[in-house]
């Protein structure tokens, strides 16, 4: 089987030859091709070769798009801090009152936005290298990861209670802005459609205010995309056990699971046939050595992979300073484990 | 509303309105409480630490969760306004001085304003560097201050390593400053490796951490 062959075979609930390895990597790319991940914000050649070198390089199952950099957010008016050899991140967000900033939020044109069309171009770029070898990633925000960067986590966590009408409202044109951005992710050749949300963890909002806030209006963009035929995950970090049948809820076809999540537990909610991507210790990743990598992985195929329904991955984002030794061992226990 | 009568009463009706996220409710009692004598540390200590204590616990229950603690917080530091120019200058807290910041590359603040919260609450003195702080700042506001602890957030690995660095620099400056570190990819065993001295999983326990370390040492 090819890397394609492999995660649809996950997806599709057929037997994979082995565990599909799809690490959730972005600038840990750029360091191992020796680019500057902001240069790869500018620049579809580069993020291409990144992504390409790595794949090629490790063997590992996926190539994605730039992945979560508040992207769509920043096209409705919140501004990044891009400095280099730093990860970018929101500085200023687009709605700092109500009243005064929403009426003048733009829908952006995913085709002109000069990052928007980038990230579309680079997957168009993968997808010619890769189709049906290696599958692509496309990145979206859960709608209310993508209200809380236009308005900040902690302001959208106060407005849950204090301006419900107004977070509501907000909630409405994030779904409607993303809806606008997946059909052109997925159209730009996207295989799978990967979603997070870390805003709706349980270290940050309870399972009640996820179900009011976050779940309906995942549900209806999952929806929609599906009709597309393209595959699509949910990734919520942190400790999630509380939340776990209302994150299938949403319909998506994998759900992705930090470390924090015991996969044992995560089988016994969702059942041993749901597809489950993660969850090795991403700190152990960065600072481990290879042989307790490589034990770590064993052992959560162990829990939540035997019966070939496991996408094999760190707890969540792989940070740039993993050693090379600790992904190729977590590769390479992957596959010498028989299913 | 009716007006408490007792000292008791009225500082119960200051943490249930901090518990209860009353941001308007909380400065007026405690004016209120300002005009029927009580004492403005007593209603700081007994009233609003007392009520964030309680968030706190409520918290660690799973009963509240971030947006509790930040409308907590808000209408502690409401109540704290009204009262802490009314603290009359030979009462002073029995806590120390208390550097704060999340480490060089990260942004992630969330927790520490949670940290800063509760310490602000239980009376400590606080310096607060802000988020993406520069490696040596902490090593600089340190010589400034001559504070008792410096707490260090990280919640991505890559600033976390950076840690023992910043250790190293403080250490130089005074080796017996208690140093706390805290943060999602964390635990006890990285820590003491780090050459921290203590370690909490959450805010609550970084300010029962921070003043058995503080007592201890004085």
């Amino acid at each position: 089987m090819n890397s394609y062959e492999r995660v649809f075979a996950v997806f599709d609930k057929k037997q994979p030859d082995v565990t599909p390895v799809v690490p959730i990597v972005s600038d840990w790319c750029s360091v191992q091709a020796g680019i500057d991940f902001v240069d790869e914000m500018d620049n579809v050649e580069k993020h291409v070769y990144s992504q390409s070198f790595c794949v090629r390089e490790f063997g590992y199952d996926v190539v994605w798009d730039i992945g979560s950099r508040h992207s769509e957010s920043e096209a409705m008016g919140s501004v990044l801090n891009i400095t280099k050899g730093a990860k970018p991140y929101v500085a200023e967000y687009a709605v700092k009152d109500y009243e005064t900033d929403m009426p003048g939020l733009k829908l952006f044109d995913p085709y002109c936005n000069k990052r928007l069309s980038t990230y579309l171009a680079q997957i168009r770029g993968l997808k010619n290298m890769f189709q049906g070898q290696v599958p692509v990633i496309g990145y979206v925000q859960a709608p209310f990861r993508h209200a809380a960067m236009m308005r900040g986590p902690e302001n959208i966590m106060k407005d849950m209670y204090r301006k419900k009408d107004q977070l509501r409202a907000l909630l409405e044109l994030a779904i409607e802005s993303l809806v606008v951005y997946s059909v052109a992710v997925i159209s730009a050749g996207a295989d799978i459609v990967f979603m997070s949300d870390p805003t709706s963890s349980g270290s940050a909002i309870s399972k009640k205010q996820f179900e009011e806030w976050g779940l309906p209006y995942l549900k209806r963009l999952v929806a929609l995309i599906k009709r597309s035929g393209v595959k699509t995950v949910l990734h919520i970090c942190g400790d999630t056990s509380d939340r776990l049948e209302t994150m299938a809820e949403t319909g998506v076809d994998c759900l992705s699971l930090d470390e924090a999540v015991d996969f044992g537990h995560a089988r016994n909610i969702l059942g041993p046939d749901y597809c489950l991507m993660g969850n090795v210790n991403t700190s152990l990743m960065a600072v481990g050595q290879p042989e307790a990598v490589g034990e770590a992985t064993r052992e959560v195929i162990k829990k939540g992979g035997t019966r070939g329904n496991l996408l094999l991955s760190g707890g969540c984002g792989l940070s740039s300073n993993v050693p090379p030794e600790n992904m190729k061992a977590m590769i390479q226990a992957a596959k010498e484990f028989r299913l | 509303m009716g007006s408490p009568g007792s000292q008791e009463e009225w500082l119960k009706q200051i943490h249930d309105a901090v518990v209860d996220m009353d941001e308007e409710k909380t400065p007026e009692l405690c004016r209120e409480a300002l005009e029927a004598g009580i004492d403005a540390y007593t209603a700081i200590m007994e009233g609003l630490a007392a009520g964030m204590d309680k968030v706190g616990k409520l918290y660690e229950q799973n009963e509240y969760f971030v947006p509790e603690l930040l409308l907590c917080s808000d209408a502690m530091y409401a109540g704290l306004e009204v009262l802490k120019p009314h603290v009359k200058v030979d009462e002073h807290a029995t806590a120390g001085k208390i550097i704060m910041g999340v480490v060089e590359g990260d942004i992630h603040d969330i927790g520490k304003t949670l940290v800063k919260t509760m310490f602000e609450a239980a009376g400590w003195e606080i310096f607060d560097l802000g988020k993406d702080v520069k490696l040596e700042r902490f090593a600089e506001e340190l010589k400034n201050t001559g504070a008792d602890v410096v707490a260090l957030s990280a919640l991505m690995t890559t600033s976390m390593m950076a840690m023992p660095k910043v250790i190293e620099m403080l250490r130089e400056v005074n080796p017996k400053v208690i140093v706390l570190v805290g943060g999602a990819p964390l635990n006890e065993e990285i820590a003491r490796q780090y050459g921290a001295d203590g370690y909490a999983t959450d805010a609550i326990q970084a300010v029962v951490t921070a003043e058995r370390l503080y007592s201890k040492a004085n």
